[in-house]
């Protein structure tokens, strides 16, 4: 189809196309090659497959913002039948006579997709633009008080604008150039919508359809070209680096397990992360796979109710600080510029409730909430610089094991039950470890549930023990707020606690989820193995082997909070409800709830600490959605959970119940028990 | 080498903190097994009722450094003041509260003098001729027994409301030797432009007597009555968290978990539940009283004396007492 001419300049085009994107692409990847750590390359095929699947089924980004995410789906899945459509096209364009799939049925099949699917992203793509520029969809803005690279405040729309544009253009170019083409044919019904656009260039001079032919094969084409060098700097090289990203996740065994740091390894000699340099590869890559859909921000609890913390700002400002100094960046000349100078504020950092909800949310697999978790560290083990109030809690770990630093006796919370909870030395030969948690060991609120919980063992005839005072805290709490190294003590004087009680070869319950998501997948990385269960679980368990026997609750309504720490960050949605329904609760859903839950505003170490500065209380916020249900009761299944939505009930002066599923139980099957006795 | 005990009677514009009399009480202790001379060290602008009262209180002599420059503490006029009155005098032992203003000057002075250091000691004595401090650690899990090497001045400040404050004798006498300023004005580069005080005159953390109310008050209102008693028994202002959330009082009284750490003699919590937030700042305070409706909340389990009632029947007549009592 090409002339001689267009053949020698189209060549020379795509070689200098291919030269400077060369160039960009190499300083891409040397950028990300400078991060710590890396991309792992184990499993090259599964890794392979599982891109391509995630680009072909987007992720099921589908069940947030179900409408916009079917029209990214359809543009997606268009821009991956061009990467065919471009090739045929050059192909057909450099060689005479050349036609994809012949003249036949499938040719037509092949012919009439390509139609229907450049119309859809066109219209598609059209659409997106308007709701960024023209409707100003909210969800695309990034409020005010948040922080932005310099870059980023104008950057943001010129890279929307640049990358709808280039859709727009290479797809309409492309179905113009068919449109010219049917022109020359006489027409071509295969191809609907060219046809009729044909059909109005029929009248024209055949020199001129030709021309117009060419030309926009060459627009269509030609944008590719120019675009390609660019690619890195802009969003869209979410494209590829989306799969990419998807592909290469790193294996966690949750997506809220932090990576444990060697403090014995002297050669390291900054521990968190303070700049650029200091972020994973893994990490880097998260900066190019931001598309800015915001989706994070939507989820994030801190964002919602106001304070200074965007997850999606923290990868926009990232990628807007490295295309400002790809080329210093990428021969090595890293920077000293703080990521909390430009990339996220001190009040967003500690505002992170570390609920998990931005990874689980985003489409292209980031994980902006370990970098947040990654920047404490630095902050508390490097300049020792984190909010005042959360000094208590550190020495209250350090000295007495406990946050609150109670000095009391541990098993306290065991006075005024009828039987004795036994200590694993007083039992040795326990089948089961209940592992009591600060929490149930010295907050009044939660003594209540650690007392259901070992009623509940206790009427199951489960033999357990506990570990008494003996026990300290697992560290959560301090590794959240960055304090690795306390974290660190405590997880190996706990594993030694718990290897000399044997807990290793027995099965371990908590009364936390956060003891829980610590001893099940953040010990393992020092040396303890255990078999970890939620205590919702365990029920749940004993329920089904029909151990307890709670009486049933013939239907009446109630509603359950999942606790980010058990939910999002470890999978367990169904025992907490299937302890509930199974005895006959009938259960309301919050708007939000399962994978989607929003957090109650105490994780991350915020519950020993003033909450940051915004319009709202994150457990208030919760609160509302919960009483929108309209139901009495609100379970819950983690001590921090019930003091927030406890604290935001009494403020509210609302009339709810809030109880641990533990209480729940416990009390119905002593019912149950009374009622027999009474008999 | 004088080798007297020497004690700081601490004042803030003439205004006595009454550390100063308990540290004269574990003073007077060491300077009779010592036996040697008890010096109290006045700083101030105008000392003149302090020095006759110090000697009142048991000291021997006084050292009286009186200069508008000292009227309030600042560290480097009172710690060259205090330096140079150790080289010169050469005591045994300098003994002050472990007072804000206390800890950092005995650390200063602990550090030009390159002598021992004993913070917030609930103890002292004397065990063949040497100092022997008894000082809490690890929030008082562990107790620490002091030694001091022999050559420097054996430096130690005690922790409020230990001691019982030195008996007063208004028939003692004793000497006042004023003595000359190290700094003058101008050689010292802090200024104290002025001085603003929070709502609530009494710090919380340095409070013997706290008043404190949580939702249990049920609005800012309902704060009058705890507000009243507080300053009836010249005590601090405390409150919940929960209190503090509702916006009915400033963060700066909050008490507890995310807010101040107290310990004083008398904490007396009005309409608090005694979540444990609450009880992480408060639990160490000597006698804690607990007013509240409901009588199951934890609280009771803390306090040596509940009262199961309306706060705003029981707190204006404590208030009422209380005036009365004073006024006798």
């Amino acid at each position: 189809m090409l002339t001689p001419v267009e053949k020698a300049i189209f060549i020379l085009a795509v070689l200098t196309s291919l030269y400077f994107a060369v160039g960009t692409f190499k300083k891409m990847v040397a950028i990300i090659g400078s991060g710590s750590g890396e991309i792992p390359r184990d499993r090259m095929l599964y890794r392979c497959a599982l891109g391509v699947k995630m680009l072909i089924n987007q992720n099921n980004m589908i069940r947030n913002r179900p409408f916009v995410s079917l029209v990214h789906s359809l543009i997606a899945w268009t821009f991956i039948l061009y990467l065919l459509v471009n090739v045929v096209d050059v192909l057909e364009g450099l060689i005479t006579n050349f036609h994809f799939l012949g003249s036949g049925l499938t040719g037509d099949i092949y012919h009439f997709l390509v139609d229907v699917m450049s119309v859809m992203a066109l219209i598609g793509m059209t659409y997106f633009l308007v709701r960024r520029f023209l409707s100003k969809s909210p969800a695309l803005n990034i409020r005010d008080n948040i922080k932005l690279h310099p870059a980023a405040i104008k950057g943001i729309s010129k890279d929307s604008l640049l990358v709808g544009l280039f859709i727009l253009g290479h797809i309409g170019f492309r179905f113009l150039s068919a449109s010219f083409q049917i022109a020359q044919e006489g027409g071509d019904t295969w191809q609907p919508f060219a046809n009729i656009l044909a059909s109005v260039w029929m009248g024209l001079p055949p020199f001129i359809v030709l021309l117009a032919e060419h030309i926009f094969w060459w627009l269509a084409i030609g944008l590719i070209l120019v675009f390609l060098p660019y690619f890195p700097h802009t969003k869209h090289a979410h494209l590829f680096m989306g799969p990419f990203n998807l592909a290469t996740k790193p294996d966690r065994k949750s997506p809220g397990a932090m990576d444990a740091i060697d403090f014995e390894d002297e050669s390291i000699e900054q521990f968190g992360i303070s700049q650029l340099k200091d972020l994973s590869q893994t990490q880097l890559v998260d900066a190019f796979a931001c598309i800015m859909c915001n989706r994070c921000q939507d989820a994030c609890p801190a964002y919602t109710t106001g304070k200074e913390l965007s997850p999606s700002a923290l990868e926009i400002n990232k990628r807007y600080h490295i295309s400002e100094n790809m080329n210093a960046l990428a021969d090595g000349k890293g920077d000293d510029v703080p990521l909390l100078s430009y990339a996220i504020s001190e009040s967003a950092l500690w505002a992170c409730t570390s609920c998990g909800a931005c990874v689980e949310v985003c489409p292209v697999g980031n994980e902006p909430m370990l970098d947040i978790l990654g920047i404490r560290q630095d902050q508390v083990l490097m300049n020792s610089a984190f909010p005042n109030e959360l000094k208590g809690a550190f020495t209250g770990i350090e000295r007495n094991g406990n946050p609150w630093q109670m000095s009391g006796d541990r098993m306290a919370w065991t006075e005024s039950l009828d039987f004795v909870v036994p200590t694993t030395d007083d039992n040795p030969g326990y089948d089961l470890l209940y592992w009591v948690g600060c929490a149930g060991a010295y907050d009044p609120g939660t003594q209540k549930t650690a007392r259901a919980i070992a009623t509940i063992l206790n009427t199951a005839g489960v033999n357990f023990a506990v570990l008494g005072n003996s026990e300290t805290c697992t560290g959560d709490m301090a590794r959240r707020a960055g304090n690795e190294y306390l974290f660190s003590e405590m997880a190996k004087s706990n594993i030694e606690t718990l290897n000399g009680a044997g807990a290793q070869k027995k099965k371990i319950v908590t009364g936390c989820p956060h003891c829980f998501h610590t001893l099940d997948n953040e010990y393992p990385a020092y040396g303890g193995q255990y078999d970890v269960m939620h205590h919702t679980q365990l029920i749940d368990n004993l329920i089904t082997e029909g151990k307890i026997k709670p009486e049933s609750q013939d239907g009446t309504e109630i509603t359950y909070h999942d606790p980010c720490f058990l939910g999002r960050h470890n999978g367990e949605y169904n025992a907490p409800r299937d302890a509930l329904t199974t005895h006959g609760f009938s259960l309301v859903e919050m708007a939000r709830n399962k994978r989607d839950s929003f957090c109650c505003g105490a994780g991350g170490a915020q519950v020993w600490k003033e909450e940051e500065a915004g319009d709202q209380a994150v457990s208030d916020h919760r609160f509302e959605e919960a009483k929108k249900t309209g139901v009495e009761t609100l379970a819950v299944g983690c001590p921090f959970c019930a003091r927030m939505m406890n604290d935001a009930n009494a403020r509210a002066g609302s009339p709810m119940q809030i109880k641990d599923i533990a209480e729940i139980v416990a009390e119905s099957s002593q019912k149950e028990k009374g009622t027999k006795q009474g008999n | 080498m004088s080798d007297d005990v020497f004690a700081w009677i601490e004042q803030n514009d003439g205004e006595l903190d009454s550390i100063s009399w308990q540290v004269m009480s574990a003073a007077t202790a060491l300077s009779r097994d010592l036996n040697r001379p008890l010096v109290a060290i006045v700083l101030g602008e105008n000392n003149d009722a302090l020095t006759q009262s110090a000697i009142h209180h048991g000291a021997d002599k006084v050292m009286n450094i009186q200069d508008p420059s000292l009227k309030r503490f600042r560290i480097e006029p009172y710690s060259a003041i205090f330096t140079a009155l150790a080289r010169r005098e050469n005591p045994s032992a300098i003994i002050m509260g472990a007072s804000t203003a206390g800890l950092e000057l005995t650390a200063h002075l602990a550090a030009k003098l390159q002598a021992g250091l004993a913070a917030d000691c609930t103890d002292l004595s004397v065990d063949s001729g040497q100092i022997v401090a008894t000082r809490p650690a690890l929030i008082g899990n562990l107790v620490a027994t002091v030694r001091f090497k022999k050559d420097a001045p054996s430096i130690a400040t005690i922790r409020r409301n230990v001691y019982p404050p030195a008996d007063r004798d208004i028939a003692r006498v004793g000497e006042v030797i004023s003595q000359p300023v190290v700094l003058s004005e101008d050689q010292i580069s802090t200024k104290i432009e002025s001085v603003e005080f929070s709502a609530g005159k009494v710090s919380l953390t340095d409070a013997n007597i706290i008043v404190s109310g949580g939702r249990g008050v049920g609005g800012p209102e309902g704060f009058k009555p705890v507000i009243e008693l507080a300053e009836a028994l010249g005590g601090a202002l405390g409150a919940s968290r929960a209190a503090v959330d509702a916006g009915w009082i400033p963060y700066p009284h909050q008490v507890g978990q995310t807010g101040k750490t107290v310990q004083p003699d008398l904490y007396i919590a009005c309409g608090i539940s005694g979540a444990i937030q609450h009880l992480a700042g408060m639990k160490n305070a000597k006698v804690i009283v607990a007013i509240n409706k409901d009588g199951d909340v934890p609280l009771f389990k803390y306090a040596r004396y509940g009262i199961v009632g309306d706060l705003f029947e029981y707190l204006p007549a404590l208030v009422a007492e209380v005036k009365s009592r004073l006024a006798r």
